[in-house]
């Protein structure tokens, strides 16, 4: 999976020139052309960058050779060859030649030429095929275990090839045998540099970006002044000893690569370098000893990519389990899209069917003209299935309200009223008693009228089921209003039922619970959140007596005035 | 003999209670039953008619009363109303025996055709079921040397071998074969093989 995706990012990186050119072509004659020519541009275009580079960077050179103490032409060409293929290494003998022609100005020996640059070119295009093959370091250092495997290959690769590059100037009497360690020692850490801070950052840039766009902001310019002002104090200041103060060099990367990522560390790691170089050439004359330096920015470097990647690696992890939670979400919030759509079709189902056969036996009643008083009666048991089916969608209206309500000031008691009497036909039908006891006068609450009615109404009719396994005469219920600590209101509704069997009691408040044959179990569900939604508590109260409590608790912020 | 009805088992006390109305409606003999269980303990086997099965009921599922029924050889027709109309409940409902399977909300026209339909099949079980207790009544009548030629002749034998077989005359087995056809209402030898072939059908196997 992650080689098949390495492989699709490097086909990808081979489709995307500098010059670019597109592969959308049919004609297999037309593409072969077309990649011919997109190879020459990406290899002309690699040889100018590093005929450029080594142009610039061609400062403090040993024996007036390539060995600078930062030389980043060997890290353009590991990007060229991880980023486009190996089929590049060619031009990498052709940008060796042409640096040493264009940048070494003096016509040297052509046989050193050659040959050094074979040298070169084969070094580098075996640390490419190492990294590429059996490292399999893909085309963007996405992960700590990239980045270890490439700073082992960019540090370790630079040594062997300086001590033959050396080796054969000394044998071709362009260095003397004393030169060796110095000239070797140079050469390496240079490239070794080059390469840590060049290609991870050419390779993360030419890639797409993988984070969410860092705008410019602020913070920005407060990097870019830290940045600055201790490059200032390492090198402004005139201290005895220049790297002293170097630490503070860190702050800002460190700053910038756990704000930024990768992408923010590289280019970090790149401005600090630059500032480093011109800053210890400016002050070159006070003795700066070269490879002490350059070990320094080494360590820098390696800072700002590991920090970078690890950052980065951190976000991405985030981003993909923040992904994948929301595809769960969506699962889950369909499959109980799902199970409400069955139940609620079940629900309306029941009341549709009886509504049907009443109004047809109407019909067919009002074909008699003396059955009027029939008609009344069906009609109106028609009228309580369509309460029914009504109560049905109100609660399930209810259910995707909750905590989006619009609150008032009520008197407690005016709202248990409303709702009592709403249910009073039904308690009278199933002759239930209903006590409402006052222990305090509670203030005024502020709530969402038709919400809290719909909790009272919902935990009322629960009772008023139970109350049916109860012999007649015996049913009875209790509404009790009080105050609790603090203020808060509290309302206790009590029926003497049955009572909730304990393994029900536990998963009685999640939806889709429930003890009755014709409940979608939404009822209490909905009721909670409803409650929880004004910042209160619905819970089932454990008592000794038999029967069942609910008690609805809601804050003292909520039932006091507020100003 | 009592009078075919349709037997309404749903837990839903209006839509039983409005079916059982538009069921009188139509002049139509109707009972309601508010669960399995209650059918059960109701339920006699001359009760003629067919059944109207919620599925899903507190108790014991109309599945369930399904399988009972058969087990009691109480074989009344069953039609399945539910709200819950997937097909592994309907798949379910026809291997045990329902004759038709509606979803709530009901159509009219759908269930009283599923109810004709039923009532119907249940008419006809009954006529052949009834034939075949007035056969074997008459059968029962037969005299013991009646009966003896009545299986002879049903195999297919002459009235030859009918003879040696009883060792009596054929003229003999002539005179036994009227009395016994006559006995048994039929005039032709097929209808008595018919007969004897619903009767072990039914499995019955009268001596």
């Amino acid at each position: 999976m992650i080689v098949a995706r390495r492989l699709a990012t490097r086909c990808d990186g081979w489709v995307m020139t500098p010059l670019g050119h597109s592969v959308t072509s049919t004609a297999a004659r037309g593409a072969a052309g077309r990649s011919a020519l997109r190879y020459a541009g990406t290899g002309l275009s690699y040889v100018i960058a590093y005929v450029a580079l080594d142009w610039i960077s061609y400062i403090h050179p040993v024996a007036q050779l390539a060995i600078t103490p930062w030389n980043p032409p060997p890290g353009l060409s590991l990007f060229l060859l991880l980023r486009f293929g190996l089929r590049y290494a060619p031009c990498l003998f052709v940008a060796a030649v042409a640096a040493e022609l264009v940048v070494r100005g003096t016509a040297p020996p052509p046989l050193l030429v050659l040959l050094s640059s074979l040298l070169l070119t084969a070094g580098y295009t075996a640390a490419g095929a190492l990294l590429a093959g059996p490292l399999r370091v893909g085309a963007r250092l996405g992960e700590v275990r990239d980045v270890n495997r490439f700073v082992a290959v960019a540090i370790a690769a630079p040594a062997p090839i300086a001590v033959a590059f050396v080796g054969l100037h000394i044998g071709l009497g362009s260095l003397t045998v004393a030169d060796f360690s110095h000239a070797v020692l140079q050469f390496w850490i240079g490239d070794a540099l080059g390469i840590v801070v060049t290609t991870p950052l050419l390779l993360e840039f030419s890639m797409p970006r993988a984070e969410p766009r860092t705008r410019f902001d602020v913070e920005l310019l407060f990097q870019a002044a830290a940045t600055v002002a201790a490059l200032w104090i390492v090198f402004g200041l005139q201290a005895t000893d220049e790297f002293k103060f170097f630490y503070l060099l860190f702050l800002p990367l460190v700053w910038i690569a756990m704000r930024r990522g990768i992408r923010g560390a590289m280019a970090a790691s790149l401005a600090v370098q630059l500032g480093l170089v011109a800053a210890a050439e400016s002050v070159a004359e006070k003795g700066i000893v070269l490879w002490q330096l350059q070990l320094l920015m080494l360590a820098l470097a390696l800072t700002a990519l590991y920090l970078g990647t690890a950052v980065s690696e951190r976000e991405a992890a985030r981003r993909s389990v923040a992904v994948r939670d929301a595809a769960l979400h969506r699962a889950l919030r369909m499959a109980t899209a799902g199970e409400l759509a069955a139940a609620v079709a079940h629900e309306l189902n029941q009341p549709l069917t009886a509504i049907g056969a009443y109004v047809r036996a109407c019909m067919m009643m009002s074909e008699d003209p003396g059955s009027a008083a029939r008609i009344r009666e069906t009609l109106g048991k028609t009228a309580a299935e369509v309460a029914r089916a009504g109560e049905v969608i109100r609660n399930l209206r209810g259910f995707y309200r909750a905590g989006t309500g619009k609150r008032e000031r009520i008197a407690p008691r005016a709202l248990v009223d409303a709702v009592v009497e709403s249910l009073g036909p039904r308690l009278a039908q199933h002759r239930i008693t209903l006590d409402l006891e006052q222990t305090d006068d509670p203030a005024s609450i502020e709530v969402d009228r038709i919400q809290m009615q719909t909790v009272l109404h919902n935990l009322l009719v629960n009772a008023v089921d139970a109350l049916a396994a109860r012999a007649e005469g015996e049913r009875r219920i209790v509404v009790r209003l009080g105050r609790r600590e603090g203020g808060a209101f509290a309302c206790e509704i009590a029926d003497n039922g049955p009572g909730i069997a304990p393994d029900v009691a536990g998963r009685l408040f999640e939806p889709f619970t429930s003890t009755k044959t014709d409940g979608m179990g939404l009822g209490l569900a909905m009721s909670r959140s409803i409650v929880e939604a004004h910042g209160g508590r619905l819970s089932l109260l454990d008592r000794e007596a038999d029967g069942t409590t609910f008690e609805i608790i809601l804050p003292f912020e909520t039932t006091e005035t507020t100003p | 003999v009592t009078e075919a009805s349709v037997f309404i088992i749903e837990d839903d006390q209006a839509v039983r209670d409005s079916l059982l109305l538009l069921l009188g409606m139509k002049n139509m003999s109707a009972r309601g039953f508010a669960s399995a269980e209650d059918f059960l303990d109701a339920v006699r086997p001359e009760w003629s008619g067919c059944v109207l099965l919620d599925l899903r009921m507190p108790g014991k599922s109309g599945l369930e009363l399904q399988t009972m029924l058969v087990e009691r050889d109480i074989r009344l027709p069953v039609v399945i109303i539910t709200a819950h109309g997937d097909i592994a409940a309907a798949r379910a409902a026809f291997r045990a025996g329902a004759v038709d399977f509606l979803e709530k909300p009901l159509e009219e026209e759908a269930l009283f055709a599923a109810i004709a339909t039923a009532l119907e099949s249940d008419r006809k079980r009954r006529d052949a079921a009834g034939a075949i207790a007035a056969f074997e009544a008459r059968v029962a009548r037969l005299s013991g040397r009646e009966r003896e030629v009545m299986w002879l002749v049903a195999e297919g034998r002459q009235n030859r071998e009918v003879a040696v077989a009883l060792n009596v005359s054929p003229r003999t087995v002539e005179i036994y074969k009227a009395r016994m056809m006559e006995k048994l209402q039929l005039r032709r030898v097929p209808d008595l093989v018919r007969a004897i072939e619903a009767l072990r059908r039914d499995g019955r196997t009268p001596r």
